[in-house]
């Protein structure tokens, strides 16, 4: 209930869609690859330094570790049909041969099946993110606004007390 | 641009990083002890504790300080104790995964130092328990010197004479029984009689055509006695055929309990020449636990040198443990391939009470056939105090995969020993006070096949014995152990890592032997003159019975022959009872043909 209501607070601020968005993308690799890989070093420094949400990136990165849980099968069957494939064995034996290929520790097939997905779904998701998020705060929280219980809400002491409160949390 | 990144979120993922390293660096100690202590621990089947590690980062190197191995066979005493280990690791191939120690420095090894508590783990007892029963069972015991009662010898076995006397027996009766039914059958006497008197009647015809009919009569009366003395013959020739086999029987039958007594002696009789080679039992038990207590630690240590799954580098997937659920890693050819582990020297300084051993141990690594070369061992001493010499050379060869080829030279001088047991057995114990031994030990293992040859000089011996049997021979074995000064003992290990067998000869064989021969000779004797009486009683009366049966079937035989007389006299006298061959006609008449 918590993270919803949290979630619910990030959708209804002013925060520009791209960073909700990013924030998302980048919960989405940190949360679906393995925690202690290298590679989440630099997703963390991206989240830090750019100006993305961290209350969508913490919910994102909690939310898609649970399903990292359920979904590492097909991770593990993707990986390993990439790493096995006769195709792709000379450009996988240069990486092999790299410290960072080795630090990066590619060559395990859920952490390879992992990083695949995230990467090719990051851009996709990271502009259907944004187009919900818009089309959330457009047409239903519009729509929440124009009801009577919402302008009644909104015209209570209570309400301008909790706007001023979540105006200096934010 | 600046409105898209948040200097403060560099400097707190710096901070980050930094609180990471600095805390890994804290911990580091720590997390090598634990990491040291469980995989010593699985490795062993025993606890392994470490008191405490260090990491130094600039050049990164790691001690380890401390180190108890316990014997799991004994939980309160360590195999190995090791004062300090420190090694100096490349930083950059660690980056690419790789293990490389150049030099390991191992000081301040002690072998069989007390423990001040158990080092047995739960799963390890069941296992130890096993193992020694299995001991126990493989153990050889010498035979009881005291001749065992008669009475329950031949109670407790199968006489091969009582069985073929019963079977000549039976055989016999079965002989007998089925001639006495066939002489009814063959033709007898009244039946010749019967030849006879149709033979006399023909001689009183009369006339010429009498006689002629007569003649023609008489032709085949005398056919029928032929046809009569050639069943008589025939079976007589059976009957001899068959007395002959049943003869044979009898006669088997009557040599039979010279053969028990002969067996029941070599049985439950100790020979003078089984006592040829006394040390086998003696001493052949502890030299086995010996060699299954050193294949044991090798196999234990096998891990070291060799990956259980096969990771030549050429590729393949190799399960491993899963970050989260199952995966696996996939292994890809590398252009300059090294070892994911190695060390290449390792040099280490054993404390023994004689004094220190200096040695070292080259390509420790569990990827040979990537390395390219064999591990290699040396150690050597000299003018200890109590061991003039010592040289241990050995070489663990995996280097082409899954071929093994490993050897191990042992030689000592001058090793003072006291109060070593040299057979734990509680019947036979044998210590041996003192003395002074000169060892060679040659092994090798080629797969699953080993062989070792080890060869024992033993000079200024003080031999103690334990034993719990009493007697003369007893007493006369522990006499010339107590009186021998020096000997050799020669031992040889071969077959299968699983299966071996433990060969053991030495030349104090020919003074035991000469010792007890005479003693145990007159025990034999005693028992054999035992057996003899026993099995006599046992077999006297049927024996009798078998001569009976055959003289019974002697008469059936007597009885056939005469019949067979009987047919020929019938033939040669024409009915008359006179011996002339011809055949005269009835009435006088001489044909003239």
């Amino acid at each position: 209930m918590g993270s919803l209501a949290k979630l619910l607070k990030v959708l209804n601020s002013e925060t520009d869609p791209g960073q909700i968005s990013l924030a998302c993308c980048l919960g989405l690799v940190i949360g679906l690859t393995p925690l202690w890989s290298p590679h989440n070093l630099l997703v963390l420094l991206l989240v830090l330094m750019l100006r993305v949400n961290l209350s969508a990136f913490l919910l994102s990165f909690t939310l898609f570790s649970g399903v990292a849980y359920l979904i590492d099968p097909l991770f593990d069957w993707i990986g390993l049909s990439l790493l096995t494939a006769s195709s792709l064995e000379g450009l996988w034996t240069s990486l092999y041969n790299t410290t960072t290929g080795r630090l990066e520790g590619f060559n395990n097939s859920i952490t390879m099946g992992s990083l695949v997905v995230c990467l090719t779904l990051f851009p996709f998701l990271n502009l259907l993110f944004i187009r919900l998020i818009t089309a959330y705060r457009e047409r239903v929280l519009e729509w929440i606004r124009q009801t009577r219980l919402m302008k009644m809400l909104q015209a209570s002491r209570f309400y301008h007390a909790y706007a001023r409160v979540s105006d200096w949390t934010s | 641009m600046m409105q898209r990144i948040r200097l403060w979120g560099v400097g707190v993922f710096a901070g980050l990083l930094a609180l990471l390293v600095i805390g890994w660096w804290l911990l580091a100690g720590w997390i090598i002890e634990r990491a040291v202590e469980e995989m010593g621990t699985d490795l062993v089947g025993a606890r392994v504790d470490l008191a405490s590690a260090e990491l130094d980062l600039f050049p990164l190197r790691v001690a380890l300080n401390g180190l108890e191995v316990t014997n799991p066979d004994a939980p309160m005493t360590n195999a190995v104790e090791v004062r300090r280990i420190a090694a100096g690791v490349n930083t950059l191939p660690l980056l690419r995964r790789k293990v490389l120690i150049e030099e390991l420095a191992v000081e301040g090894v002690q072998f069989g130092t007390p423990r001040e508590r158990s080092g047995a783990i739960a799963d390890a007892v069941a296992t130890a328990e096993e193992t020694a029963t299995g001991e126990e069972a493989s153990g050889l015991e010498l035979p009881s010197f005291e001749p065992p009662d008669v009475d329950a010898i031949l109670a407790g076995e199968e006489l091969e004479s009582l069985a073929l006397i019963g079977e000549a027996q039976a055989e016999i009766d079965r002989a007998m029984s089925s001639w006495t039914s066939r002489l009814d059958s063959l033709p007898d006497e009244k039946r010749f009689q019967q030849y006879r008197e149709r033979l006399g009647k023909l001689k009183n015809a009369s006339g010429v055509g009498g006689a002629l009919a007569a003649a023609k009569d008489m032709r085949a009366i005398q056919a029928e006695v032929k046809q009569d003395i050639d069943a008589l013959k025939s079976a007589t020739g059976d009957f001899q055929r068959e007395v002959k086999a049943v003869e044979e029987l009898a006669k088997k039958a009557a040599s039979a309990p010279a053969r028990d007594v002969q067996r029941l002696r070599d049985k439950y009789g100790l020979s003078p020449d089984g006592l040829a080679n006394l040390s086998q039992p003696l001493l052949g038990p502890r030299i086995g636990e010996l060699a299954k207590r050193a294949l044991s630690w090798w196999k234990r240590a096998e891990p070291i040198v060799a990956r259980i799954q096969a990771g030549d580098g050429t590729g393949g997937a190799e399960p491993v443990q899963p970050i989260r659920g199952p995966g696996v890693t996939v292994r890809f050819p590398e252009r300059n391939p090294v070892p994911d582990f190695l060390i290449r020297q390792a040099k280490l300084s054993l404390e023994l009470k004689a004094g220190s051993i200096h040695g070292t141990i080259d390509d420790i690594t569990p990827d040979q056939p990537i390395h390219g070369k064999p591990l290699r061992l040396t150690f050597g001493a000299d003018k200890l105090d109590g061991l003039r010499t010592f040289r241990l050379m050995g070489t663990v060869d995996r280097t082409r995969p899954g071929q093994t080829a490993d050897d191990l030279t042992l030689h000592a001088a001058g090793l003072a020993l006291e109060a070593v047991p040299l057979s734990e057995s509680a019947q036979w114990g044998i210590e041996l006070e003192r003395g002074s031994l000169d060892l060679d030990v040659a092994a090798k293992r080629s797969g699953d096949e080993i062989s070792a040859d080890v060869s024992a000089v033993l000079e200024s011996a003080q031999l103690l014995t334990h034993f719990a049997e009493e007697g003369p021979v007893p007493s006369a074995i522990a006499r010339t152990l107590q009186g021998i000064r020096s000997f050799r003992l020669d031992a040889r290990v071969r077959g299968t890592l699983e299966s071996y067998s433990v060969d053991v000869s030495s030349d104090m064989d020919r003074l035991l032997g000469s010792a007890v021969t005479q003693l145990v000779g007159d025990k034999m004797r005693e028992l054999e003159a035992g057996l003899r009486s026993g099995i006599g009683k046992k077999t006297s009366g049927p024996l009798a019975n078998i001569q009976a049966g055959l003289g019974g079937l002697g008469g059936i035989g007597q009885t056939i022959g005469s019949r067979v007389d009987m047919g020929g006299d019938v033939l040669s006298t024409g009915g008359s009872g006179g011996t002339s061959k011809s055949s005269p006609l009835p009435g006088g008449v001489k044909l003239p043909f």
